[in-house]
Order: C-alpha cells, then sequence, then structure tokens
C-alpha cells in the first residue's frame, strides 16, 4: 500500500535546493503593497518630501550605487569593477558648456520612466516648450501689471517663450554605465527681437550608476541650472511633474566643502591661483559689522599641507583626512589670530578649477576637470541622502 | 551756463539734502528762502531757474559738486597719506585754511602742468578741494586737508595726473614728500580719527567725548535694586570667565563706537608649526582679509561672542591705535643670545 502521509515530489523539482510545495500552485500570494510596487495612483506619495529616501529604492537592488565616499571592501571592488570613459574631445567641448556662468545647484530624487530614445526626448522638449510657455504667461501678466505701476513704462520686465530643446550630452559621464547627461535649454526672445538662452539647466550623474530592481529609475541626482528664477522655477516643476521626482536646492555643510576643497586642490598645478576659504560669523557678529573673512593659501603651500596628511596625490582623501586637513588649517589659524575656525561658519571655498559656496551656488573654472568636480558633488549628495 | 549741466548736478542729491544744499552753499545766499515743496523735479526745475537767473558761473556748479561729495562721501575710496616737512620750511598754516587762497595757490603750482579748475571748500576742521583737470581726458579728483596736520586724504588719482598733483601740493604746503600709509577705507572721518587721534582710541576715547570726568554737582543716579532671581539653583557655571572677557572687551576697545574700516588685510608669514593633526612644520604664506561694514566693531563682536580667545595678539587688540589697515605678521626673530 502506498504511503500518503508524505507529499509526492513534483515532477519539476530538478533542482536540488527546491522544496517541495506546502501551498497548492492556484493559492496567489498576497500582494503587500509598498511605494516601490505601487500603481501609478499611488507612485505620487513616493515622491513626497520627507518620505523619500534613496536607500529605498535600493533595498531590493542587485548593486548598491557607487558612490565615491563608499569606504568598504564591497563598494571597493565594485568601482574597481566600472569602467572609466576615457577623456575625449568631444567629452571636452561638452564640458566647456559648464564654464560659462554661474551654475546653481540642486538635487534629484531618481526620475521614474525617463526614456532616452530620440522620439521621446523629442516629445519631452514639446511637453516642456508647451509648460513653459502656459507658466511664463500666467507670470508675464502679474509682472508686467506690477513694473508698469512702479515704473510708469508699458513693457516692463517681459520675457517671451520662442521654445525648449532637450539633447543628451553622451560624453559628460565619469563611467561607462553612468547614464548620459541631459541638457535643457529655454530659449526667448528680447523685445529687440533677439534670440537668447532664459534658462539652461543640465542634469547629470557622474558617478551615479546603479540599478534598480524595477528597472525604471534612472539616477541622474545632481541638476545645474543657470537663468532666469522663473524659466528655472517651471523647468523645475516640469521635471518633478512628468518624472515623479524631487528637486530641492543643495546645501554643503562646512565639513564636506572641506572635504571638497582638499580633493579639489589635488588637481591644479603648483603654479597660479590658491585657495581661499571664506568663513562668516555668527549673526550677531554680521549685524555689528564683520562680514566675512577670507584666508587665502597659495596652491603650492596648500599641497605641501596636504601631502603631509595625504600622501599619494593621484588617489581621493578620505573623510578623516580632509578632518585632519581641516584641523591642521583651523590650529594654524587660531595660533596666529586665536580665533576658533570652528565658532565661524564656512560659506564657501575657492579653488584653481571651481568655486563652491555652503548654499550649492558653483562656478567651474577649468572645463578639464569639470567631470571629477560633478563626481564629487555627487558623492556629497549621496553623502547626504544617507543621512535621512 | 548750460540749464542740462545745472539740473544734472542738482538731480544728483536727494529730496532731503536739498536743505542742505542752500545752507551749505555760498552760492545760494540769494535765494535761500526760495520754494522748493513738491516733487524733487519740480525742486530741481525752480532751483535751476534761480541759478540762472542770478548768473551762475562753473565755479559755483564746481562747489555745489564739492557739497554733494560731501554729502556722498562713501561713494569714493580714500588713500591715506603723511606729508613729510623739513625741519626748516614751514608756511602760513593759517592762510591755508581760507578756501580762497588755497585754491588760488594750488591753482597758480599746477597750471604749469595742466589746465586746471580748483574749487575749496571748507568743512569744520578740513579743506575739501575739488581738482579738475581740463587737458586730455577731462578728470575731477578729490583731496581732503586737515590744516596743522599732515594728514591728507585723496580718492584715486590716475598715475598720469598724481606726480604733478602731489607735486603742486607740496609746493604749496612746503613739503618734502608724501608717503602712503597702509590706510584705505570709506569713511574719510574714521581715517582722519585713526590718524590724527591714535592715541585716544579704545578705552580711552571716554576721555576725548567727556565720558569720565562727571560734573559734581549733577545728582547721581540711584543705585539700580539688584534682579532677584526666582529659582536659587539657577547658577551660571562660567560666570568669573564671562566677567574677565567682559572686562577685557571693555579696558581694550572701550564702549564706544570704533572708527570705520571696511577691509583689514594681514599678510601672515608665520611658519606651520607640526602639530597632533599633521606633521607638517614649514613655511605657509597666507592672506588673510577680514571685511564688513565696521571691521573692528565685528573683532570686538567676536571676542563677546567667544569666537574669538582674550588675550587677542597685538595686531589685532591695538589695531584702532596702528593707523594702517594692511599688515604683515612674521615670525619674532631670534637674537643671537636668545639662540
Amino acid at each position: 500500500m502506498a504511503d500518503t502521509s508524505t507529499p509526492r515530489p513534483s515532477r519539476k523539482a530538478k533542482r536540488l535546493d527546491m522544496t517541495p510545495r506546502t501551498t497548492p500552485v492556484w493559492a496567489k500570494k498576497p500582494k503587500i503593497l509598498t511605494p516601490l510596487s505601487a500603481g501609478p495612483t499611488l507612485r505620487r506619495l513616493s515622491a513626497t518630501p520627507r518620505g523619500f529616501s534613496l536607500s529605498r529604492v535600493y533595498a531590493e537592488s542587485r548593486t548598491r550605487p557607487s558612490a565615491s565616499l563608499a569606504a568598504s571592501e564591497h563598494e571597493t571592488t565594485v568601482e574597481k569593477e566600472r569602467e572609466r570613459v576615457p577623456p575625449s574631445r568631444e567629452q571636452l567641448r561638452q564640458c566647456q558648456v559648464l564654464t560659462q556662468g554661474k551654475w546653481c545647484l540642486h538635487s534629484v530624487s531618481p526620475l521614474y520612466n525617463l526614456q532616452a530614445m530620440v522620439d521621446r526626448v523629442r516629445s519631452y522638449s514639446r511637453s516642456l516648450t508647451a509648460h513653459i510657455k502656459v507658466g511664463i504667461e500666467r507670470w508675464n501678466g502679474v509682472a508686467t501689471a506690477r513694473e508698469a505701476e512702479e515704473t510708469g513704462a508699458e513693457d516692463g520686465g517681459r520675457q517671451t517663450v520662442m521654445r525648449a530643446s532637450i539633447s543628451l550630452l553622451k560624453e559628460l559621464k565619469s563611467f561607462v554605465n553612468d547614464h548620459p547627461a541631459i541638457s535643457l535649454a529655454v530659449y526667448g526672445r528680447t523685445s529687440t527681437g533677439k534670440e537668447i538662452v532664459l534658462c539652461q539647466c543640465i542634469l547629470c550623474g557622474c558617478g551615479a550608476t546603479g540599478e534598480d530592481e524595477i528597472g525604471k529609475f534612472v539616477m541622474l541626482p545632481l541638476l545645474l541650472c543657470n537663468g532666469t528664477s522663473v524659466a528655472t522655477s517651471h523647468l523645475v516643476d516640469w521635471l518633478q511633474m512628468t518624472f515623479d521626482c524631487r528637486v530641492s536646492r543643495l546645501e554643503i555643510p562646512s565639513r564636506h566643502l572641506f572635504y571638497l576643497i582638499a580633493n579639489w586642490t589635488r588637481y591644479a598645478s603648483d603654479k597660479g591661483k590658491g585657495v581661499d576659504f571664506c568663513f562668516s560669523p555668527s549673526r550677531h557678529v554680521v549685524d555689528k559689522g564683520l562680514r566675512q573673512i577670507v584666508l587665502s593659501v597659495r596652491q603650492d603651500t596648500a599641497k605641501a599641507l596636504l601631502a603631509s596628511i595625504h600622501s599619494n596625490m593621484r588617489s581621493e582623501l578620505t573623510d578623516d583626512e580632509a578632518e585632519r586637513f581641516r584641523m591642521a588649517v583651523s590650529a594654524h589659524f587660531y595660533r596666529v589670530f586665536r580665533i576658533r575656525v570652528e565658532a565661524l561658519n564656512l560659506t564657501g571655498v575657492t579653488s584653481p578649477i571651481a568655486r563652491v559656496s555652503s548654499d550649492g551656488n558653483l562656478t567651474i573654472l577649468s572645463g578639464d576637470h569639470a567631470v571629477e568636480i560633478l563626481e564629487f558633488l555627487t558623492g556629497i549628495i549621496w553623502k547626504l541622502g544617507d543621512r535621512r | 551756463m548750460n540749464v542740462e549741466a545745472i539740473r544734472a548736478v542738482l538731480r544728483r542729491f536727494k529730496k532731503d539734502q536739498i536743505p542742505v544744499l542752500l545752507e551749505r552753499w555760498t552760492f545760494a545766499d540769494a535765494f535761500r528762502n526760495i520754494d522748493i515743496s513738491g516733487s524733487k523735479q519740480r525742486a530741481v526745475q525752480v532751483l535751476a531757474a534761480a541759478c540762472l537767473e542770478h548768473g551762475m558761473e562753473e565755479e559755483d556748479l564746481s562747489e555745489a559738486d564739492v557739497i554733494y561729495r560731501q554729502l556722498h562721501v562713501n561713494s569714493r575710496r580714500w588713500t591715506a597719506l603723511r606729508i613729510l616737512k623739513k625741519h626748516s620750511s614751514s608756511c602760513d598754516e593759517a592762510q591755508l585754511s581760507i578756501p580762497e587762497v588755497l585754491e588760488d595757490k594750488l591753482s597758480s603750482c599746477l597750471v604749469q602742468f595742466y589746465n586746471n579748475s580748483i574749487c575749496a571748500v571748507r568743512l569744520r576742521d578740513s579743506m575739501w578741494l575739488r581738482v579738475a583737470i581740463l587737458e586730455g581726458v577731462p578728470s575731477v579728483y578729490y583731496l581732503i586737508y586737515h590744516p596743522h596736520s599732515s594728514l591728507l586724504l585723496t580718492s584715486n588719482i590716475k598715475r598720469a595726473h598724481q606726480k604733478f598733483i602731489f607735486h603742486s601740493f607740496l609746493q604749496v604746503v612746503a613739503g618734502h614728500k608724501l608717503k602712503e600709509l597702509s590706510l584705505k577705507g570709506k569713511s574719510a572721518q574714521s581715517l582722519a580719527d585713526l590718524v590724527l587721534r591714535r592715541r585716544s582710541q579704545g578705552n580711552f576715547s571716554a576721555f576725548r567725548f567727556n565720558q569720565k570726568d562727571c560734573n559734581p554737582l549733577v545728582r547721581r543716579k540711584r543705585r539700580k535694586q539688584p534682579v532677584r532671581v526666582s529659582h536659587p539653583h539657577i547658577v551660571r557655571e562660567d560666570e568669573e570667565k564671562a566677567k574677565r572677557r567682559s572686562t577685557y572687551v571693555k579696558k581694550t576697545f572701550g564702549d564706544n563706537k570704533q572708527p570705520i574700516l571696511e577691509k583689514v588685510e594681514f599678510q601672515v608669514e608665520a611658519r606651520f608649526v607640526s602639530n597632533k593633526h599633521t606633521g607638517y612644520h614649514g613655511p605657509f604664506p597666507c592672506h588673510v582679509r577680514f571685511e564688513g561694514s565696521s571691521v573692528l566693531d565685528g573683532i570686538r563682536a567676536l571676542v563677546e561672542d567667544r569666537a574669538a580667545e582674550p588675550p587677542l595678539p597685538a595686531h589685532l587688540a591695538e589695531l584702532h591705535t596702528s593707523s594702517r589697515s594692511y599688515f604683515l605678521i612674521e615670525e619674532k626673530r631670534q637674537t643671537q643670545d636668545e639662540a
């Protein structure tokens, strides 16, 4: 007689680790609703200001997104496996755009369903043009009336939008697996009929390689904006609406500014402009009359101090080494002036290749190192995002 | 005179400064009580018409320009210079306090080099000079001279004209050389205080402002009752330290407002001493710039705010008596005996 107490193994159980089924095949697994697997109606909840953290996207991912500041062995191994994009003339040409003017930095959460095909990019351009035209016409109505009241002129501060264009900057990336950068530009016309650029934004993710299980999120965490505030705000609104992302202004704390300046000092040659640290005292002292204290150090001197802390100039500094650099500069300043740098706020740093402030204003002075600068800023965004 | 040129000068004044102009302007004696009510545009038109009616000339318009510069003294950056004189040289300083005499003397010395127009206006204890070079590219410069002192403040002067203007001025005051002090700023009065009243800055300014010697016949104020703390266990931890800090601030900087300096620069040539964070020991030349609307008040606030630790080094604590805004800080050189 056959033994019916033990269940018969399935014919499909060819793999050794397959355990016999205890539940029937026809029984459906209960669906657990999470923001990652939610349907279209719940997708917007994932983009709330404080509800979305980068770690949730990668909770089930196979590989963690690369970060320049990662210190663990696994991440170092992942970094080694990634292939860097070799410098080329086309990359240098695309980087020259970044050296024109001052950029406002924003951090962007992963963009949902961004497709880089030619026809999709054209449809995005049309959608952006329509959205910005409507927004600016509404603003013009308010602004023209206000300006007319103040100055008595009929046509005050009016902006006319012609078109918006979106293009890919395929060489503007650090690693081969990074998503190519996206340039968004809004063109307008002045009252004399001349075409001008009202606003230009560049979405980039240098060093932001990562995969998510759904495969629909694109990592472009750094947004650089340049142009009129009205056109920029409408463009950011369109991005948030179309790709269900959150764009917020990037504020860099003092500690990370020291990290940036210590790393950027490695790139410039010994001759040339030096390194500037701009400190701002507390509100009470600013009200009394001292707005800022600027410490300028020559490039060769800064490099010599850095070499005593970090011997290999080709590799990045760790957080500890950047902290030691900061403490060394503070100790020297205290010895000469008996003023504690810790009691001051570091509001901006300038190196021969770039200038950045704590409220997210960036000026790139050297196109040759633009990709490295963007890579470090992307690393700062990862670090600030992990804290939430 | 061109009415547009008159209007252009008068339009620069703010509406509430026009009565001050009428008070100080010697040309406006004839129409001092003119009606300037209404909008600024109307006031300018009325004044311009009155000026044309009374036969205004270029010198009168220059005087109005100097008065404008006196009311907007912060719009120019002033450089402080010291007049060096030889023991044997002397000039009649009392005569140099009369605007017309100073104008004639300087104009006659400078005419050897350039066609010029000089206008002098007295303001309290200083003589304001407007030097207009009429040859080549017309240029206008301003000089502030304090008679009976060795101080001269100048606005930015082109190199091509500087040598000749300084030479002419030295001839007038019987000076030997003009030495540039490392002192620049926008507040002319503060620069004059820093140079002419060096010894009465900081805590000693209380004597200058008559705050120390009180009148014995004035009734003394009643003593304030001590504030009673509601909770007896609330005790300030660092009360002694805070008291020492406030005593130090009062002794070093005093209670009065400090002279206004917008920028103070230090070229630091001190060596970097190795510490627990780095083994680097060597030269560390750097440049430090303090900027703000009033740097000296800001440094006092840094000590009160506990960002700076007393006692401050001499180059910060004695900044108000140094008469300079640019310093070079070097390591103390060891003498042979000390070595």
